[in-house]
């Protein structure tokens, strides 16, 4: 049972300028919590304050109920998986894995247990006489989250741990990190700046920027309800495309036109959001790659009208396997999309796509939050 | 040449056997070059080498000679009738046993205690933070630039009224610890991973148990750079020595040494055998630790 609560923790390094700002996060027992965010933002400097390895300017930091600022490192009962690896090269596999527990002077039978339990896991039983110099970078990362897990503790905390690894291996850990979790039961708070990971690992997602929270939700939420402009960018690959737009009212519908002759209608929830208050304003319109689909596409999923038609010149198309990358401007935007490879597709030449309005979020070009309203869980769990 | 000019103009297909020949001749060529190279290069390092190894060469050939011999117009440069007078003449005439195990305790307790407090207090300026760190590594550092020949007296005047005078203690403790060993091991702490302190620090470990453990196993190289360095050191120590010791029983080699000089002006022969025989300890340590000594000096300049 681990239970880890922080209050409004903040870290400076000068007096001046605070690499964390007011960090509030609670994070209940079992919880894949995921730190992203873009180098330099704060996430590894929040983990090493949980961790112990820095000290809080500001804040309170509570574990299980009990003030923690100033409890030692080594008494969180929290380990740590580093980027890289952190194994001691003058032990072997067997030795490193045991350390903290000789450390704490348990019975050198149930070290022995424990160590042979947990290689049987992570499947390193052969490589317990090794040295860590003999061993692949996949090898090292599987024994320094082994040595991590020899200790049962509070918590997990993982610093970036599988940026190391080329990107087939990391595809085979980040499945075999996600069954771990399943099977040992612990949090576990992960730091990483890659999205994708973030994605697939975590029950929550925090996305950082300069320090500051700017999103933490389910990766479901983060991706289809971005909170800001940022969060919209930064999560989700190839990135969301925005075009400046301006909301216009004809006949009694509500548009949004763009550069390049672009008109859209908006509908339902989102058109009432848009009459209510920005009518004959300039908005920021964010369109995922996938919500911009190719005819056939369009006329499976019954969004093919004219209202929701835009026109634009394919720069480049960028063929991945399955799927297919449009480059393409509208005039003054560059929007990709992401259609089926078999879609036929002619490259320096005009093409027509169909915006999913429904999945459009729009965003205040001066504080570049998110203007439609998060939908209520409650609701989103009923309908789930 | 000419063949070859003409295979370029004209391709001409040639039979197995004077593909053979052509080949045999390039290479002897090729080869004649190469071997030309390495001895012009041997030649010069043996010309340099020589040059260098000289005096000890001379030391050594003079060590062999009888007295009568070195003070002559000729140039004798390797003895006619090589002896050992001289270093049987030199075991009698000084307790020479003696002060070779009086060098090598004194050497060999300084060595200890500079691995010792030196890598402690490199560990503590390299790992741990504090108030005030960087001020008191730069008065360490500022230590380096006083000569010894200036505080020599004050020290003197200190162990002299602490009664420590003529005493193993005396020769050992001023040099326990040093600037140059907190330096060395300090920067060759900062090029260790920091992510593996922070683990074993989360693992539970304590400082000490790391250093023990983990820092020094890891920094067996730098080490025995400074083990080879101070001792050789400790061992050539000169004025010190000859300023608080007094009796034969404290004396170290490099002071025993040049009693041999001045029972009389003819025993240049006589010193210099000493002298061969007590360079054997420092040369022998350092052909012993000279692959750790390069390794910690030059480790952590490239990435390897």
């Amino acid at each position: 049972m681990s239970n880890i609560v922080l209050k409004n923790v903040c870290k400076s390094y000068d007096k001046e300028h605070y690499a964390v700002q007011d960090f509030s996060l609670e994070i209940p027992d079992r919880e894949f919590v995921i730190f992203v965010g873009p180098s330099g933002c704060g996430k590894s400097t929040t983990l090493r304050m949980i961790a112990g390895l820095e000290e809080i300017t500001s804040g309170e930091l509570w574990i299980d109920g009990q003030l923690c600022n100033y409890v030692e490192a080594k008494d969180r009962d929290l380990s740590m998986v580093f980027q890289n690896y952190a194994l001691y090269p003058n032990m072997t596999v067997y030795e490193n894995m045991a350390f903290s527990l000789k450390i704490r002077k348990q019975p050198k039978d149930e070290v022995d247990k424990k160590v042979h339990e947990a290689a049987k896991m992570l499947g390193i039983e052969h490589l317990l006489d090794r040295r860590p110099a003999a061993l692949s970078g996949g090898q090292k990362q599987r024994v320094a989250i082994g040595s991590a897990i020899m200790r049962r503790p509070k918590a997990f905390l993982m610093d970036e741990p599988l940026s190391n690894l080329d990107a087939k291996l990391r595809a085979q850990m980040r499945v075999e990190l996600a069954k771990l979790h399943k099977e040992l039961k612990t949090t576990v708070i992960y730091v990483t700046h890659d999205q994708t990971e973030a994605m697939t690992l975590g029950t929550k997602i925090i996305v950082m920027k300069d320090g500051v929270v700017q999103q933490a939700d389910t990766p479901e939420r983060i991706y289809r309800h971005p909170a800001n402009k940022f969060v919209a960018g930064f999560i989700g690959a190839p990135s969301m495309n925005f075009m400046e737009t301006m909301v216009m009212e004809r006949n009694g519908a509500v548009y949004l036109e763009a550069d390049g002759g672009i008109t859209l209608r908006v509908r339902g929830e989102n058109e009432m959001v848009l009459r209510r208050a920005y009518l004959g304003k300039m908005m920021i319109l964010g369109l995922r790659p996938e919500d911009l689909q190719d005819e056939i596409t369009a006329s499976a999923h019954q969004i093919c009208y004219e209202e929701n038609q835009l026109k634009a010149f394919v720069d480049l198309r960028e063929m991945i396997g399955a799927e297919a990358y449009l480059h393409m401007n509208t005039g003054r935007n560059l929007i990709t999309a992401r259609v089926p490879s078999e879609a036929p597709v002619a490259v320096k030449e005009s093409i027509t796509l169909y915006a999913d309005m429904e999945k459009a979020q729009i965003f205040d070009p001066f504080t570049e939050e998110n203007i439609l309203s998060l939908p209520v869980e409650k609701e989103e769990r009923a309908t789930a | 040449m000419s063949t070859i000019a003409t295979t370029i103009a004209r391709p001409k297909t040639y039979s197995a056997e004077e593909l053979q020949a052509l080949h045999l001749a390039m290479n002897a060529k090729a080869k004649r070059k190469k071997m030309i190279q390495k001895t012009a290069l041997v030649t010069m390092n043996l010309i340099v080498c020589l040059f260098m190894l000289f005096p000890l060469l001379y030391t050594i050939s003079v060590a062999f000679m009888p007295s009568g011999e070195l003070y002559t117009m000729a140039m004798n440069i390797v003895p006619k009738h090589p002896t050992l007078e001289n270093f049987v003449e030199a075991f009698h005439k000084i307790p020479l046993v003696r002060f070779v195990l009086n060098s090598f305790l004194v050497a060999g307790s300084i060595t200890l205690g500079q691995i010792v407090t030196c890598s402690l207090a490199a560990f503590a300026f390299s790992f741990l933070n504090f108030k005030g760190k960087n001020v008191l590594f730069m008065l360490v550092m500022a230590t380096m630039m006083v000569p010894g020949e200036a505080t020599i007296i004050s020290n003197y005047l200190t162990v002299g009224s602490l009664g420590l005078l003529d005493t193993y203690i005396v020769l050992i403790l001023p040099s326990l610890t040093s600037a140059m060993g907190i330096f060395l091991f300090r920067q060759f702490y900062m090029t260790f991973p920091i992510s593996l302190y922070e683990s074993a620090k989360l693992d539970g470990c304590g400082n000490l148990r790391f250093i023990v453990k983990i820092l020094m196993p890891l920094t067996k190289s730098a080490m025995g750079a400074m083990a080879v360095y101070t001792f050789i050191n400790a061992w050539n120590m000169y004025m010190w020595p000859l300023l608080v010791t007094g009796s034969d029983s404290k004396r170290t080699v490099q002071i025993g040494i040049s009693m041999l000089n001045s029972v009389d002006a003819q025993s240049i022969t006589l010193m210099l055998a000493g002298v061969v025989m007590i360079i054997i300890p420092s040369i022998s340590i350092f052909i012993v630790g000279q692959k750790a000594l390069i390794k910690g000096m030059f480790s952590g300049a490239v990435k390897g």
